[in-house]
């Protein structure tokens, strides 16, 4: 796609008073209208980006920040052009090397060991050592509203025991720290010490990957141009000579700019475009990307009184018939889910994908067995985001069949629907899928503040998270079924779908790689095809 | 357009820019407060879903959300006196540099817009005013037609005729004319067809105007005094006419000002109206703040050159 820079425009020019150069004003325009007749030649927004020179990527999102170290992998392709990971998550789940050659737990998950890569530069020149991950990390922890204390939370020191060993040390056992470092989580993708001193890394780049931003040519909230890293470690790895990420918020024209070839990958896109988007030629993948259903947060009965008994929130999950929502939101390519997990995550049980199959009558039975046969009202906290809103409503029309009445409140704004969380028994949720322990940090922990708004707790849960954190990996999976089959037995959610997040792309393209173990794709992998 | 010409207008035309500056403090203070009434705020939607509740109080703190409404006015009114509108809330990017690099894109759209409407709905217009009643009709039915079509919806099937269909030009995107003249005006041709209201709103006050003044005894005198019709119909007639097609010139300009809300997400322009929606959904309240003066300011400016216009077209207005 051409430049889309935007410079001072030069028809705003002043009225001139003589008659000939007001026609002069309208010259411009005139030049629109003629060359409107001309067929197309190159240019104009881009059309003949030529596999291999230049890679156009549409984003749905533009980012709050180029820094990786805010850890918001929803703006994931902005952060993986500049930045290398420390270690990388590929397709099948696994990790490889990144600027990271090995790593190591020891301890109990207490500390963490890494050998770095040597020869690595960032793209201002500086050499990438033990130092400079010591301060990224500490980068990361201090910068407001990072989530790097989500992983970090017991970290007590971090000992550089060479040029380039470190070893991070925790006060309590820390997992997952492969994923953490990850392109996935970002916490790995470490950026120069002097960008990091000068606090510039929110709108400029300085790391260690096959791209750097070329701020002259970007336009912030709208365009990201990146061009070739001179200092990168890995010269087989960069395969464009520009890289241009571009903001498209509709869908419609997301589609028309890659039918026209103007961006030749498009992420994150609904699940309805899918079917426009074969029809006109195009690829796709639909990883399942969001589980999304009911978190019935008010699990001791606060605001609404029934939802404090279990069988009514059992009750909830087999009045659901989700093989006909999934149809509804996954348009053919969702898949119905009476967990928080599908195949693919590590508390995922397959034991538990029936443990609610559609059945009025026992929803029925277990409402009049708590003491609602007529059911009850339920108020339910929505927004109108990536469908949300019409998961609500389908649900309310099945609930219906139950006798349970659903108050639906669908808030256009997400920050409006996040701070109402505590002032409603129930919410609609579409939520990321991440590991058992980050979701009990996140989602349903005593300490999950924001979707654990009524702070419930289960002691057995709380038990088993303890020893997630410090069992090595052979045994964490067999645990983190457990507390899968303790969050659906006390059905503190009632999932539905995991639905996806769709990417598009042309033909020419080869690279865009997801899977149910990594469901997004990882930017620099996208090549030109043959 | 007419130029000043003396002190007395020199006086008028600083009066009016004078006025124009209680104009842009109520304009911003409502715009505030608007803003602080709608739910959520940018820490949230910076931090997400997967932020814990420490994390966005931290943001929200750094951000000095936490801090009184007329307090964080205050200080945006200060820093605005003293020409810095401050720095975006959401991407760290000073807000004067974020709306300076997007106004090429939007005068383009909006000028562009409204030099078609006035060429185009202009010689409709006229057309119609000096045919049959046929085509008069025709004129009135296509005011109709350009009224009631959606925006948004013509933008959707003009990309699906002329840049899938038929590739003539880019679906998408916008080129600045110091980098490419041709590709310049080729991002705007499918944008600026969306002036199809526009012209159908010019041609019948153009048609209706004309008919009225072509009607007058002194467009008579002249016919008999032998003056060429040409002359009799773009000097005389459509200069009397045109004081009301200019106050709907005006009215476009604006209109499609607004307009850029929805034409800029259609075609995936950088301009203001699609900063806008940004800002708001993000809840970025400087730059939010400085697309509404930056808008404000337009507006005034147009006013003010219709007023001119106005002047130049009808010498006791100058008087006046």
């Amino acid at each position: 796609m051409g430049s889309t820079v935007v410079r001072k425009s030069r028809t705003d020019a002043s009225e001139a008073s003589s008659s000939s150069r007001r026609w002069i004003a309208f010259l411009p325009m005139a030049l629109v209208i003629v060359v409107g007749f001309l067929p197309a030649c190159g240019g104009g927004g881009g059309s003949t980006s030529k596999v291999g020179s230049t890679l156009t990527i549409a984003e749905p999102l533009s980012p709050p920040s180029l820094d990786p170290a805010t850890g918001a992998n929803e703006n994931s392709d902005y952060f993986n052009l500049a930045y290398d990971p420390l270690i990388i998550l590929q397709p099948d789940g696994t990790f490889k090397p990144g600027l990271a050659l090995k790593w190591t737990y020891a301890t109990g998950n207490k500390s963490f060991s890494i050998m770095l890569r040597p020869g690595v530069k960032f793209s201002d020149g500086d050499v990438l050592d033990a130092a400079a991950v010591k301060g990224w990390i500490q980068h990361a922890l201090a910068l407001p509203g990072g989530r790097a204390s989500t992983y970090f939370s017991s970290l007590t020191s971090i000992d550089v025991a060479g040029p380039l060993a470190l070893t991070l040390n925790f006060s309590s056992p820390t997992p997952l720290l492969e994923l953490a470092f990850s392109q996935l989580l970002e916490m790995g993708m470490v950026g120069g010490p002097k960008a990091v001193a000068a606090n510039s890394l929110a709108t400029d780049t300085d790391g260690a990957g096959p791209y750097m931003l070329d701020k002259a040519s970007s336009v912030p909230g709208d365009t990201y141009t990146f061009v070739p890293n001179p200092n990168y470690w890995n010269k087989g790895g960069v395969y464009w000579k520009k890289v241009v990420l571009k903001t498209i918020t509709n869908p419609n024209t997301t589609l028309d700019a890659l039918r026209t070839g103007q961006v030749q990958v498009a992420v994150g896109q609904p699940v309805t475009s899918v079917d426009s988007a074969k029809a006109g030629g195009l690829k796709y993948v639909a990883p399942l990307t969001l589980l999304m259903g009911l978190s019935l947060n008010d699990r001791s009965g606060t605001l609404a009184k029934p939802l404090g008994d279990v069988r009514i929130r059992q009750a909830i999950n087999y009045a659901i018939d989700r093989g006909a929502v999934a149809k509804l939101i996954g348009a053919g390519y969702g898949r119905s889910t009476a967990q928080m997990a599908i195949h693919g995550d590590d508390s995922y049980d397959p034991a538990l994908d029936n443990r609610y199959p559609h059945d009025v009558a026992k929803a029925k039975q277990l409402l009049s067995a708590a003491g609602y046969p007529n059911g009850f009202t339920l108020a339910i906290d929505s927004a109108n985001v990536v469908g949300e809103d019409t998961l609500g409503q389908a649900l309310a029309g099945q609930l219906a069949d139950v006798g349970i009445k659903v108050q639906l409140d669908v808030k256009n704004d997400v920050g409006a629907y996040f701070q109402s969380f505590g002032k409603y028994p129930a919410a609609t949720l579409a939520f990321g899928r991440l590991p058992a322990a980050i979701d009990y940090q996140i989602l349903y922990g005593p300490n999950a503040s924001l979707f654990n708004p009524f702070k419930s707790t289960n002691a057995d849960l709380s038990r088993l998270y303890d020893q997630l954190l410090a069992a090595p990996p052979d045994q964490a999976t067999s645990i983190a079924r457990q507390m899968q089959q303790i969050v659906v037995e006390e059905a503190w959610f009632a999932p539905v779908v995991a639905s996806p997040l769709v990417d598009l792309y042309r033909s020419e393209i080869a690279g865009v790689t997801s899977t149910d173990f990594r469901v997004q794709e990882y930017t620099t992998e996208i090549r030109p095809a043959g | 357009m007419f130029v000043p010409e003396s002190p007395a207008l020199l006086r008028i035309v600083g009066n009016r820019l004078l006025l124009s500056v209680p104009l842009l403090l109520v304009v911003s203070t409502l715009t505030f407060l608007l803003e602080a009434l709608i739910p959520g705020d940018v820490a949230r939607t910076i931090v997400g879903p997967q932020g814990t509740q420490e994390q966005y109080l931290q943001l929200k703190h750094s951000l000095g959300l936490d801090q009184p409404l007329l307090t964080r006015y205050q200080q945006w009114l200060e820093s605005v006196v003293r020409g810095d509108f401050g720095t975006s809330l959401f991407n760290h990017e000073p807000v004067a540099v974020l709306l300076s690099g997007r106004l090429s894109v939007t005068l383009s759209l909006v000028v562009g817009s409204t030099l078609v409407a006035a060429i185009v709905g202009l010689l409709i217009g006229i057309a119609g005013a000096l045919r049959s009643d046929i085509a008069g009709t025709a004129v009135d039915a296509l005011s109709m037609f350009g009224l009631a079509i959606p925006n948004f919806f013509l933008g959707l099937i003009l990309i699906a005729l002329f840049a899938v269909a038929i590739p003539l030009f880019p679906a998408t995107g916008y080129v600045p004319f110091d980098e490419s003249p041709l590709d310049w005006a080729r991002s705007l041709v499918l944008p600026v067809a969306l002036a199809t209201p526009g012209i159908a709103v010019v041609a019948k006050q153009t048609r209706d105007s004309m008919r009225v003044i072509l009607e007058r005894p002194f467009i008579r005198t002249l016919r008999a005094a032998g003056v060429p019709r040409r002359s009799i119909i773009f000097k005389h007639a459509l200069r009397s006419a045109a004081a009301p097609v200019v106050t709907v010139l005006g009215l476009i300009f604006v209109a499609s000002l607004g307009g850029t809300v929805v034409v800029e997400s259609v075609f995936a322009m950088p301009g203001l109206g699609g900063l806008a929606v940004q800002a708001t959904t993000q809840h970025d309240l400087p730059l939010i703040q400085g697309v509404a003066v930056y808008f404000t300011a337009l507006v005034v400016v147009v006013n003010l050159l219709i007023d001119l216009a106005y002047g130049w077209l009808d010498p006791g207005v100058r008087i006046e």
